[in-house]
């Protein structure tokens, strides 16, 4: 009875793993298959796997019609930069917030639950509008100059990211929880309030930032929208709007999959890498649903 | 070595004042207890003297200098937390060291305090230790070195045994005792328990709704409390009270009427206190006798009888509702459902006026009669 339970659950786990993993082998498997055999399969098993005549071919085409390590570069800058910035931002705002107290502290706590139900594409209007307007400070002739505006560059991408109101929020909840007595004996003890934070809250609160910094790399590893208004050539461009250049009169499915499974590659590795921890994480930071 | 001087201390929450006021004098080298029912101010009032809350009215001196708004860390007093506070990414040794790595102190010299405390409170085995792998007692420790790595004018602390089982509590209770002879510094120590207030203090101050009731050495709480409430919550078991019908009064002497109907006349200066109908009058349960020696005799109900081995308290019934305590010998013979006499001593009854107030104090027992007092202190 024990045994067929066993047999029943994981029957069960094989089935949801294989609906969450179909796509991800679809995308691997087709990305090494010549276009007619990608469409001979659709309707078999095969689809999903290593079969029949496989080639490099597509990854060939990709690195041949796109700079895409160009835009992995950027994007591996973007994404970097913006967490780590993101982290010391985002948990040090959380910080005052949580265990500081001063005037206009709840307010400011109310905006960031409220900035949370709004989604980015509802501000990439106004938001192009302001950056478009700001300028870059440069260096030409042997002086800093003031130029052009912040479109097509890096930074457009990484700043207006950073802060993030979910993440303070998370910060926040982990924080809170964490007894006053710390800070006090700490304060005690001659700590400033940045060194509290430094010193005793920033170590005791490894999980809420593996949290945040995978949460974060793959909100910045994915950006779409943002890049494909605020950037238009090809140095500043990102690897997601990279995808672009394959959809075009005679579209390569067998090229679009061998892209996408390369720049999906580091998420794998992110996941895969912190996958334990992540999952301890999630429970620890007490993010439900 | 210092003084600590608490004047007109006032801490309000908004509107809400919830210290009214306080005056102290703490000497060098005493040992203070602030002691109180829970939510009468002593965590607040600890609080404000090492900095962690703010002194709204009032002033306070450490070593006849005034701290009343000097930052925390500058007042030279460090304080062991209720629930120890130690960090649990550093490891023993580390968190016995922060104070002094923040003050930018050398590595030589931390090591050499460290060291130097660990040996007091022999933790040396466990400097290299994470909190999370030490027993209760030995956070307990911990969390004390760390305070006297800093070497502290004052030393502070916040019921810092609430968290121990009994044994260690009592164990505990010791070496803290034991490290204030060693080392002489001030120490404000604050409970809610009257037993860890009597065996520990030099001198007691016992709180009320954020109010001093009563300062003095635990003897002199005993035996003269200046309220009904000290007098019910210093010593163990709780004094009985019974309320008693006045039947005439001059200068010096109450006639009473007892709640058995008994009449009796007390001694006491009652000269500023004319025209009382009712008193109430106090009676320590080690004070009520099994046998039929004192002066007045009630019949009491047994409800519950509790052997301790050394002593025995009898919980009664006195006619009808009264319920009363009563701490007899050893081997007391008294059943659950008994029905008995015990007696008392008029002397050993503290009288009350209507307010609380005390009249009158029990007579001190003549010293080779005193065996009472010492088994009442000891819990
Ligand atoms: N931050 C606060 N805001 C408002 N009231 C408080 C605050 N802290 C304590 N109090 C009130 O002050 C009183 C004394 O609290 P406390 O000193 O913690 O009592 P104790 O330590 O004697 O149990 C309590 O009535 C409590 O409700
Ligand atoms: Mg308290």
């Amino acid at each position: 009875m024990k045994r067929l339970q066993k047999l029943g659950a994981y029957l069960f786990l094989l089935l949801i793993g294989y609906v969450f993993l179909f796509p991800l082998l679809f995308m691997i498997m087709s990305s090494f298959k010549p276009e007619q055999v990608i469409f001979a399969d659709l309707y078999s098993i095969r689809a999903i796997l290593p079969v029949g005549d496989l080639t490099l071919d597509n990854y060939r085409q990709v690195f041949e019609k796109s700079d895409v390590l160009l835009y992995f570069r950027n994007s591996i800058l973007i994404t970097s930069a913006t967490v780590i910035l993101g982290l010391f931002v985002n948990s040090l705002l959380a910080f005052t917030l949580s265990r500081m107290r001063w005037s206009g502290r709840k307010y400011i706590l109310a905006a960031v639950v409220a900035l949370m139900i709004i989604p980015i594409e509802a501000i990439v209007v106004p938001l192009l509008l302001l950056v478009s307007k700001l300028p870059t400070i440069g260096w030409e002739q042997g002086g800093l100059v003031l130029m052009g505006s912040w479109l097509n560059s890096l930074e457009v991408q990484i700043l207006p990211f950073v802060a993030n109101s979910f993440f303070i929020f998370l910060f926040y909840q982990f924080f809170r929880d964490i007894p006053k007595d710390f800070d006090e004996a700490a304060e005690l003890d001659g700590a400033t309030p940045f060194q509290i934070y430094r010193h005793i809250i920033v170590p005791m609160s490894g999980p809420v930032f593996a949290t945040v910094a995978i949460l974060h790399f793959l909100l910045m590893w994915n950006q779409y929208i943002w890049p494909i208004m605020a950037v238009q050539g090809e140095d500043a461009r990102p690897v997601m709007p990279g995808i672009q250049i394959f959809f075009g009169r005679q579209t390569s499915w067998g090229e679009i999959m061998a892209y996408a499974s390369f720049v999906t590659l580091p998420v794998l590795a992110v996941f895969l890498a912190f996958q334990k921890k992540f999952v301890s994480s999630l429970a620890g930071a007490g993010i439900k649903g | 070595m210092a003084d600590v001087k608490l004047t007109k201390v006032v801490k309000r929450y908004g509107d809400v004042e919830t210290i009214h006021g306080i005056d102290l004098d703490i000497k060098d080298g005493e040992f203070v207890v602030f002691v109180g029912p829970s939510g009468c101010g002593k965590s607040t009032l600890l609080r404000m003297v090492a900095g962690l809350e703010e002194i709204t009215e009032g002033e306070l001196h450490i070593d006849n200098e005034c701290v009343t708004s000097v930052a925390a860390s500058r007042r030279g007093v460090a304080m062991v937390f209720q629930s120890y506070a130690l960090y649990p990414h550093m490891t023993v040794r580390e968190n016995m060291g922060f104070g002094l790595k923040m003050a930018k102190t050398d590595k030589v010299e931390i090591k050499r305090r460290v060291d130097e405390s660990a040996k007091i409170l022999q933790l040396e085995p466990l400097l290299d230790r994470k909190p999370k792998a030490l027993s209760g007692g030995q956070r307990q420790r911990v969390a004390i070195g760390r305070t006297i790595v800093r070497n502290p004018k004052v030393f502070l602390f916040d019921e810092p045994l609430s968290n121990l089982d009994a044994e260690l509590r009592v164990q505990m209770r010791v070496e803290i005792a034991k490290l204030h002879s060693q080392l002489k510094n001030t120490m404000i120590y604050v409970t809610h328990d009257q037993v860890e207030a009597m065996t520990m203090a030099d001198k007691i101050v016992v709180l009320r709704g954020g109010n001093i009731e009563q300062v003095g050495s635990p003897i002199e709480l005993y035996l003269n409390p200046v309220n009904e409430f000290v007098a019910g919550f210093i010593g163990s078991p709780r004094m009985n009270f019974f309320d008693c019908d006045v039947i005439a009064q001059t200068d010096d002497s109450l006639t009473l009427k007892l709640p058995c109907g008994e009449v009796c006349q007390l001694a006491a200066d009652v000269s500023h206190s004319p025209g009382m109908t009712r008193v109430k009058l106090g009676i320590r349960p080690e004070h009520l006798k099994e046998d039929q020696s004192g002066e007045i005799r009630i019949g009491v109900d047994v409800d519950v009888v509790e052997h301790l081995g050394g002593s025995t308290y009898v919980y009664a019934r006195y006619s009808g509702e009264h319920e009363l305590i009563i701490q007899t010998g050893g081997l007391s013979p008294v059943r659950r459902g008994d029905h008995c006499d015990f007696s008392f001593n008029l002397d050993q009854c503290h009288l009350f006026d209507c307010n609380g107030l005390t009249l009158r104090a029990a007579k001190p027992v003549p010293l080779h009669t005193q065996a009472p007092v010492a088994q009442a202190l000891s819990g």
